[in-house]
Order: structure tokens, then C-alpha cells, then sequence
């Protein structure tokens, strides 16, 4: 462990250049204390248990959830996907999105909500890593507004409609990407030097869709337009009845 | 493995931002150059594709002067988070020197940075290196959302699961504010600095 410890002259040598250089910074530095009471590996799985319900972050602005939200497994998924893809977590992500439909079935803008994780959610299964780049940030959004819309119970209907033609439109735009970026090739790299963004690779360009690329927009477009077809059929339905 | 040129009497440092994707590696980087700009004197370099995530790598490249008789340089990385970029994150931790493990304090994140982690232990292996030979600083980052009203984990939770057989220098930080950014670079250029006292005198 001597690595962790600066020492001696070549230490302070080191330190006072660090502070003419950086010197007006973080004087009232505060490292935390180590706490050695209790060993615990890098690798302990028996702690990676994260069990309890976050206020989003930056790319989320709901309010908290209650310890027992009914939402709150959803959440942690949509986390975990961005941090990795993986078949359980997919799984348990449509497993999650099918159980909150089945609670949801009664409120029609809920369970579009869901449809649209649900679409989202077979495309990165099937795509795993190789799934567009702006899909999670898609789930997040349509995460961050489905808790919206969920925990405020004042939120009147058109807003509710607002958020979701929104999510639907995004949706829209973002399978028009997936068709693009598989039509042509994938993102290019780019260079950002202060600000200034320089295109420096171009991966070959893909021969176009794939098969399985295809059969999961079908499979998108299939769902979500059976459920505005659902949900055109109930509003002709209200419109009928509020005529009569 | 610094490279040290006896003939010009350089020492090139190289440091990486680990840890989980959204935690906060680019925000000190891009805090760093920001607040250090007349001083660092050097453009910061981000590889990137997507919106805000990083893909490839951030690169921050300054001079400390002269240590020791050494014109020292120093070059901070950062690493994409995301797991499907580990090819990433293994080339650019080719040849690291100094690491800081920029942990996320979100509760949420909590498994998160116990397994970036475990892969940043796991890819130094590759390389023949120890977590717990080489120079690290813990960060526990984004402590400001509490003030938000935000559940945060504590830093004792923080320093049982990630450090408590580390037992590296670690700070509450908040990167978007700039809280302990400095403090932390400063810790892991000394300590990097000082690894390589053998070879310097």
C-alpha cells in the first residue's frame, strides 16, 4: 500500500507545485474516513444489493417515490439497463412492464405507457448492445413521464395525452433513426476539442436492414399501432356517447 | 507504466477517470479544464458520439513543471461507463499509472459501482496490475443531490462497499458544483507522482 501514500520530500515537492497550480481550490478539503471496521471485498455480491427507490437523476425529474410505489422495480431496471444489457435484465425489465399492465389495464394512457416500454423493451432485447444508441435514453424518457403521470394524481386528462403523444412521437422519430442508421451506416466517432466537433471515423456502411433489425421495428409498429387503434376505437366510442 | 525520457528528463503521467457510465468521470474533466483553463493551457479532447455519453474517451493533457529535476506531464482519461464498452476501457487503461474510481452516491447506482468496480480490478488484471498496488483515489460522487432532497447512499455505506479492503484516500465530491474535483486530482497526481519516487531520484 506505500502507493497510496505520498511521502517525504518528493511528496511535499509534489503537493506545493499542486497547489500553485490549483491553489485556490477546495481548501476546506474533507477526505472522508476510512471505515476498516468491516472487510468487505470489491467483488462481495452479498452488498450489491441497491433495494431502494432513488429520485431520478439528471435525465429524470419526477418526485420520489414511497418505499412501497408500485413503480419502484421499474425504476431500478431502467437504471440498470443503462448501465448494462444483459437477458436477465431484459427479461425481468418485460416481466416488470407486463405486471404493471395487468395492474394499469383499467387506465388507457397507463397502459400505453407501458406498451411503449414493452416495444422498447423486446428491441434492446433482441439488439442487446448492438440496440441503437438513443434507446435508453427513449426508455428513460418514456419512464420519466410515465412516473409523471402516475404520481400526480391533480394532472388533468389532456396533460396526461399531452405526455403520452409526445412519448408516441418520439417513438416515431426514434424508429425513423434505427431505420436510418441501419439503412446507411452506423454513427460516426467524433472528435470534440473545446467545443469545436470534428468527424475522425466512419464505420463501413451496413448492406441495410437486417432480418432481425426488421423483424423487431415490424414487431414496434405492430404494437403500437394496435394500441392507437384501441385507443382511437374508445375515443369514437366517448365521442358516440357524449353525441347521443 | 509512466514513460520516462532520462535524455529530456520527462515524466509522462497517465491517470483514468473509472466507474460507472452517467457517474460523473467527464464532469471533472470538463471541471478541471474549465476552472483550470489559463493554468492547464491545454484543450480538452473528447471522443464521443452520441448526445452526452462517452464512447471513447476524454483526454486532458497538462504540465506540472519540474519535480525532482523531471518536467512532469500529466494526462487525465476518462473511460465510457457503459459494460458494452469494456474493449474501451481495457485500451485506454493500457499502461495507467493512477486510477480515481468515480463512484456514483445515487442509491440507485449502488450495485453499479460495486461492479464497475470489480471490472476495474478486473481489467487491470489483464495488464498484470493490482487494484491494490496501484495508486487510487475513491470519489463518491454527486453528494449536492442531497441538498435536492435526493437519497443518496452515506459515505460510510460508500466506503464499506467499495473501500473497505481498498482503503484508498476517497472524497465526497460533487463534480457539477466542483466540490473536492481539485482536491481529488491533486491526491492522485501526488500519489502517482510519489510511485514513481525510485525512478525519479
Amino acid at each position: 500500500m506505500t502507493t497510496k501514500e505520498d511521502d517525504g520530500s518528493l511528496g511535499a515537492e509534489v503537493s506545493s507545485r499542486l497547489d500553485e497550480l490549483f491553489g485556490d481550490e477546495d481548501t476546506d478539503v474533507t477526505p472522508v474516513a476510512i471505515d476498516s471496521s468491516e472487510a468487505v471485498s470489491v467483488a462481495d455480491e452479498s452488498k450489491t444489493k441497491a433495494n431502494a427507490a432513488a429520485k431520478p437523476n439528471v435525465e429524470t425529474e419526477a418526485d420520489n417515490l414511497t418505499e412501497d410505489s408500485p413503480i419502484r422495480d421499474l425504476k431500478a431496471l431502467v437504471f440498470s439497463i443503462d448501465w448494462e444489457i444483459t437477458d436477465e435484465t431484459m427479461v425481468d425489465f418485460l416481466n416488470e412492464t407486463k405486471r404493471l399492465s395487468q395492474r394499469y389495464k383499467d387506465d388507457k394512457i397507463l397502459s400505453m405507457f407501458l406498451k411503449l416500454h414493452e416495444s422498447i423493451g423486446k428491441y434492446i432485447k433482441a439488439k442487446k448492445a448492438r440496440a441503437h444508441p438513443d434507446s435508453i435514453k427513449f426508455v428513460a424518457s418514456v419512464y420519466k413521464n410515465f412516473e409523471k403521470v402516475l404520481i400526480s394524481p391533480g394532472m388533468k386528462e389532456n396533460q396526461k395525452k399531452q405526455l403520452l403523444t409526445a412519448e408516441v412521437k418520439k417513438f416515431k422519430d426514434f424508429k425513423q433513426r434505427v431505420l436510418l442508421r441501419d439503412n446507411s451506416a452506423a454513427e460516426p466517432a467524433e472528435v470534440v476539442k473545446s467545443g469545436v466537433e470534428t468527424r475522425v471515423a466512419k464505420p463501413d456502411s451496413g448492406t441495410g436492414m437486417s432480418l432481425e433489425t426488421k423483424e423487431a421495428i415490424d414487431y414496434i409498429l405492430e404494437q403500437v399501432k394496435k394500441e392507437l387503434k384501441a385507443e382511437f376505437h374508445i375515443l369514437r366510442q366517448i365521442i358516440k356517447n357524449i353525441g347521443a | 507504466m509512466a514513460l520516462i525520457n532520462p535524455k529530456k528528463k520527462e515524466v509522462q503521467v497517465k491517470i483514468v477517470y473509472y466507474g460507472p457510465g452517467r457517474g460523473g468521470k467527464t464532469t471533472n474533466l470538463e471541471y478541471i479544464n474549465k476552472k483550470f483553463k489559463k493554468r492547464i493551457q491545454n484543450e480538452m479532447v473528447t471522443v464521443k458520439t452520441y448526445g452526452d455519453r462517452t464512447l471513447f474517451f476524454d483526454f486532458l493533457p497538462f504540465d506540472i513543471g519540474e519535480i525532482k529535476g523531471h518536467s512532469i506531464k500529466v494526462q487525465l482519461y476518462t473511460v465510457p461507463g457503459q459494460v458494452k464498452y469494456n474493449a474501451t476501457r481495457r485500451l485506454v487503461l493500457r499502461g495507467v499509472d493512477g486510477l480515481v474510481f468515480v463512484a456514483d452516491s445515487m442509491d440507485l447506482r449502488r450495485e453499479m459501482n460495486i461492479r464497475s468496480l470489480q471490472n476495474l480490478k478486473e481489467n487491470l488484471e489483464t495488464f498484470n496490475k493490482s487494484i491494490f498496488n496501484i495508486p487510487l483515489v475513491l470519489q463518491y460522487n454527486k453528494r449536492d443531490l442531497e441538498e435536492e432532497g435526493i437519497p443518496i447512499l452515506t459515505t460510510d455505506t460508500l466506503q464499506r462497499d467499495l473501500n473497505s479492503r481498498l482503503k484508498a484516500p476517497s472524497f465526497a465530491a460533487s463534480a457539477v458544483k466542483g466540490d473536492n474535483v481539485a482536491a481529488t486530482m491533486k491526491k492522485i497526481i501526488a500519489l502517482t507522482v510519489g510511485s514513481l519516487r525510485k525512478k525519479l531520484e
